[in-house]
């Protein structure tokens, strides 16, 4: 991560996924493999709220995909671990232009938090 | 001479309803202005219909091409969930990449849409229930595959076909 850019921007900041986790994410734990939902959001997204960021910008662009059960763990785990999905909707900003739809599945999964869809 | 002062008298009466020279001059050179730029207008109409017409052939196109990507994706998704996930990785990833490209596709097919075919719209939710359904439990360790009677099959299969359905009805109404 990239520390010295969160002290230069006290209260923002910037992930591009592709460039700074993985190309490849994939996977809900850590146990699933490499680059899983659970590592996305305990060595990203829980320190950067936890340091009350009022902003985090996250491009999603760039990656050989997401399966919907990254998506789930990393943003929808974050109300399991106790974060309100108001708060987190008013922190995060999405951004796509590879595909939109998938903004709108992670908010679901945000509002949802905490009761992931069963099939 | 009583008759010719009569038809004199006739005469200027009738031209006062006529129109002047210059007026016949005028409406002359005004219509056949009217009647260029009718003319041009018209062309302009028409390469505008030739242009729409051209580029909803090729939306047409464009969306029977993401219709056709959808059953080999969704056969590839079912192929992976037939095995334990560790045989399954480059599959799972083929799946993404499919999706990943579907979408792509799909995003610059709806910015056409709105500029050349705004009465034919496509549901995000559709492309994101078929994307979870196929997803949900990618790349997430399981050493047996998945039970037949697992909704997940039976969810990929709904979303699919909902999708399907969509994308013909929005090439019917493109047709």
């Amino acid at each position: 991560m990239n520390w010295n850019k969160i002290m230069k921007t006290p209260d923002k900041f910037d992930i591009n996924i592709a460039k700074e986790f993985s190309e490849y994410p994939a996977g809900r734990f850590y146990s699933d493999g490499d680059a899983s939902g659970q590592e996305f959001r305990e060595k990203f997204l829980v320190p950067l709220l936890k340091q009350g960021k009022d902003r985090i910008s996250i491009n999603l662009d760039g990656t050989e995909g997401y399966g919907s059960s990254f998506l789930e763990e990393a943003f929808g785990g974050l109300v399991r671990e106790g974060f309100s999905s108001e708060m987190l909707l008013r922190v995060f900003v999405f951004k796509s232009e590879e595909d939109p739809t998938i903004l709108e599945e992670i908010q679901e999964y945000i509002q949802n938090g905490g009761n992931p869809k069963e099939y | 001479m009583w008759e010719e002062v009569t038809n004199l008298a006739v005469w200027e009466m009738v031209a006062q309803f006529l129109p002047s020279a210059s007026a016949v001059k005028g409406f002359l050179a005004g219509s056949f202005f009217t009647g260029l730029v009718g003319k041009l207008f018209e062309r302009h109409l028409k390469k505008k219909d030739e242009k729409a017409s051209g580029q909803r052939k090729l939306l047409t196109k464009e969306l029977e091409s993401i219709n056709a990507q959808i059953l080999p994706v969704w056969r590839s998704a079912s192929n992976y969930y037939s095995a334990p996930s560790q045989d399954g990785a480059a599959l799972a990833q083929k799946v993404k990449s499919d999706l990943r490209q579907i979408a792509l596709q799909w995003t610059a097919i709806k910015a056409s849409l709105k500029i050349y075919a705004p009465k034919v719209t496509l549901d995000n939710d559709l492309l994101k229930n078929f994307r979870q359904a196929l997803t949900y439990g990618l790349d997430v360790k399981r050493d047996s595959p998945l039970p037949l009677d697992d909704p997940r099959h039976s969810n990929m299969e709904e979303s699919a076909q909902e999708l399907i359905k969509a994308l013909t009805q929005a090439c019917i109404k493109l047709a």
